[in-house]
């Protein structure tokens, strides 16, 4: 589609249908091809300790997963399939991208039987490595019927969502999608944009442009906002979560459907996001994060490596974190604030920082307006940092690491002592001095830091968590 | 077992430098562990990299230096503009700040592989380093997924080589030992395998479990079997 898009700009007036047409052609011509012969060569077999895919037609391509290392099994209802009543089973490993496994156009029937077979085979595997073979037979027998719808979301939820979480990228990615298979480049569109505007701006009065500026800006917000709640409803819609004993499983989504299951045992750690407009509304999103090889992107709704609860509300918090690890409400706990020097040394430095910008636009420049802009944003700065420090700070419950953070909404990163990758105690000169240091924890799902601490106190924590770590018969996947 | 934890294990003969240790006495809330009896990684003993091997990098950093240098001369000859350029104030000033940025490079460079210091427990790798921002990374050998012995020609030809320790997780948390001797690198990357075997021996009571298990489960029908043992 790419391709035609390109055949489309580069042409010229005469043959420009017929070079698309026959592009079109072409095209349609190999993806059909390409589809059979993919078809055609494409087996998977489940075995007694694995799952077994071949396929590619001149390159053959075999993957063995093996069911300890599968993380997931998703279910997913692209619209494509739902007449059809075919969905998409996709496996992610626990290593690598390479680690997956994507079965198209099963029935629902035979989608549920291999994820079950996966389950119970996992679980088994799993509840061994646990000691607990006794117990296994029980818990893998009746697994399937223990599991309770225990968490929904309605459409005002989704709304809120929608509003406190930018979204909109959703859309626009879909439209951007959309535009690429019309004649229209987005740059075509820009240039429009820009022959309007400057049309405007040119024949109008000053009073009328800045008119135009705040009704576009005010147009953009309510524009982004709606937008963003479209998003939301799409991604989320109908959000069921279900629970048993080992595994919890998310069923969402307007027009793809997608089914996404998540052993409990897997949770590296769950992450608790709360923007300022979440604050407001006393609203936090919940999130579920598994083994992850990139880096974070807290925009990104969940995938087979993380489940997002959007908007929870700060009871329903306790009840989905408690769901995992052993512990009371996170927002009551009590937490070892940071040192204030972080606040002085940071407040301090940009206030230098102002203070250099404001004397050189009193000296410099002719605007002296430019200063009072200077003497808004400073005070806000400092608070921030303020906030910052306020917000920062480490507990301790069992084995259960809390590292609370934010600016104005709270988040906390909560991940249990043994399952700790690495840790770094990191420390400057000045830092040094004052015995106060930084603290890194690396688990397998995210990186989590805290500074300021006192060095003594991080000093005890790496050692606990490490010796939890080593000395934990518990697997940590 | 916490107090064999503590006992490190020495690869090098050469000189080992203690930190002095805090003492430690903290309450947590859990009782299983009382504080004092843990190991601490603040009083291990740690051993520094191959003794010539702040001087190696440092060597191969002048030479880098020179090439750049003799480019730079090149330019010169050429351009009449920059040659102009380099005998007024401005010329100057920033010659003299290039160089000493150079030499402030190669300075940190050297005393930063000086910093860099290792140290091995029964259950972990400990790495110490940084001039300005002190770092200790504690990386638990249960969590390694692999290790990897690299070297390139300048190690080969100093008979050193680089170890790198790979965990779950992203990039960032690779653990990686540079410049050691071949041999003490080639005794750690044994270490951490027999360690591993070690776990591996608990795990594969586990396995055999496993197979019994799975003689207890019914999968579904149309799955398809076959056996491999």
């Amino acid at each position: 589609m790419i391709l035609a898009g390109f055949a489309i700009n580069v042409t010229t007036e005469g043959d420009f249908t017929q070079y698309t047409w026959w592009a079109a052609a072409v095209l349609s011509l190999i993806v059909i091809v390409s589809a059979v012969l993919k078809y055609l060569f494409f087996r998977y077999q489940l075995l007694d300790d694995a799952v077994q895919v071949k396929q590619g037609i001149l390159f053959k391509k075999r993957l063995n997963l093996k069911f300890s290392r599968i993380q997931n099994v998703n279910i997913r209802h692209p619209f494509y399939f739902r007449p059809l009543g075919l969905v998409t089973l996709k496996i992610d490993g626990a290593g690598s991208k390479g680690e997956e496994v994507s079965l198209s156009a099963l029935t629902q029937a035979t989608a549920n039987s291999i994820r079950q077979t996966i389950r119970i085979k996992k679980e088994g595997i799993d509840a061994v490595q646990n000691h607990q073979t006794a117990e296994l037979k029980n818990q893998t027998g009746v697994d399937a019927e223990n599991e309770e719808a225990f968490y929904r979301r309605t459409l005002t939820d989704l709304v809120i969502h929608g509003l406190t979480n930018n979204r909109a990228w959703f859309v626009l990615a879909g439209l951007f999608a959309a535009l690429q298979y019309t004649s229209i480049s987005f740059g075509d569109l820009v240039r429009f944009m820009q022959v309007v505007v400057s049309y405007y701006i040119s024949n109008q009065n000053v009073a009328f442009t800045v008119v135009l500026f705040t009704v576009s800006v005010v147009l953009a917000v309510f524009l982004t906002a709606f937008l963003s709640v479209v998003g939301s409803i799409l991604t989320y819609y109908g959000f069921t979560l279900f629970r048993s004993d080992k595994s919890m499983m998310v069923h969402r989504g307007l027009i793809n459907k997608q089914e996404f299951n998540m052993q409990k045992s897997r949770v590296q750690s769950i992450y608790i996001r709360q923007d300022w407009l979440d604050l407001v509304l006393g609203r936090a999103n919940v999130i579920y994060e598994q083994i992850s090889h990139s880096p974070n992107d807290p925009n990104q709704a969940d995938s087979g490596k993380r489940i997002v609860v959007p908007s929870a509300r700060s009871h329903e918090i306790t009840k989905l974190v408690a769901e995992i690890f052993p512990i009371s409400d996170v927002a009551e706990l009590s937490y070892t604030p940071i040192s204030k020097r972080y606040f002085y040394k940071y407040s301090i430095i940009w206030s230098v920082i102002y203070l250099i910008i404001a004397v050189v636009i009193i000296t410099q420049s002719e605007n002296q307006r430019l200063s009072l802009i200077v003497a808004i944003i400073w005070p806000y700065h400092v608070f921030l940092i303020y906030m910052i420090w306020k917000r920062a700070g480490i507990t301790l419950i069992d084995d259960i690491v809390i590292i609370r953070r934010g600016i104005i909404g709270v988040d906390y990163i909560i991940f249990p002592a043994y399952k700790i990758q690495a840790v770094d105690y990191v420390q400057s000169l000045l830092m040094k001095r004052h015995e106060l240091s930084n603290l890194i924890f690396h688990t397998a799902s995210r990186t989590a830091r805290i500074n300021y601490l006192p060095s003594q106190f991080v000093r005890k924590i790496i050692d606990f968590c490490v010796y939890r770590a080593e000395s934990s018969s518990r697997s940590w996947m | 077992m916490s107090s064999a934890i503590t006992d490190t294990v020495d690869f090098a003969d050469s000189k080992t430098k203690t930190t002095t240790g805090h003492k430690i006495r903290m309450d947590f809330a859990n009782e299983e562990v009382s504080v004092n009896s843990l190991p601490q990684a603040s009083t291990v003993s740690f051993t520094p990299l191959y003794q010539g091997y702040a001087l190696i990098r440092l060597t191969v950093l002048l030479v880098f230096y020179g090439v750049l240098s003799l480019a730079a001369l090149v330019v010169v000859v050429l351009s009449a503009e920059l040659r102009a350029f380099l005998f007024t104030a401005y010329g100057v000033l920033s010659v003299i700040l290039l160089m000493l940025l150079l030499t402030f490079i190669a300075w940190f460079l050297y005393v930063a592989t000086k910093a860099i210091h290792y140290s091995i427990r029964q259950h972990d790798i400990i790495l110490k380093s940084g001039v300005f921002w002190k770092k200790e990374v504690i990386q638990p050998l249960k969590r390694v997924q692999h290790v990897e012995l690299t070297r390139g020609p300048i190690d080969e030809r100093y008979g050193l080589a680089n170890v790198r320790l790979f965990s779950a997780g992203t990039a960032m948390s690779t653990f990686r030992i540079h410049g050691v001797e071949h041999a003490i690198a080639i005794r750690i990357k044994q270490f951490i395998l027999d360690y591993q075997e070690k776990a591996g021996q608990e795990f594969s009571d586990v396995e055999n479990r496993v197979e019994l298990a799975d003689k207890s489960c019914t999968g579904a029908e149309e799955v398809h079997h076959r056996h491999t043992s």
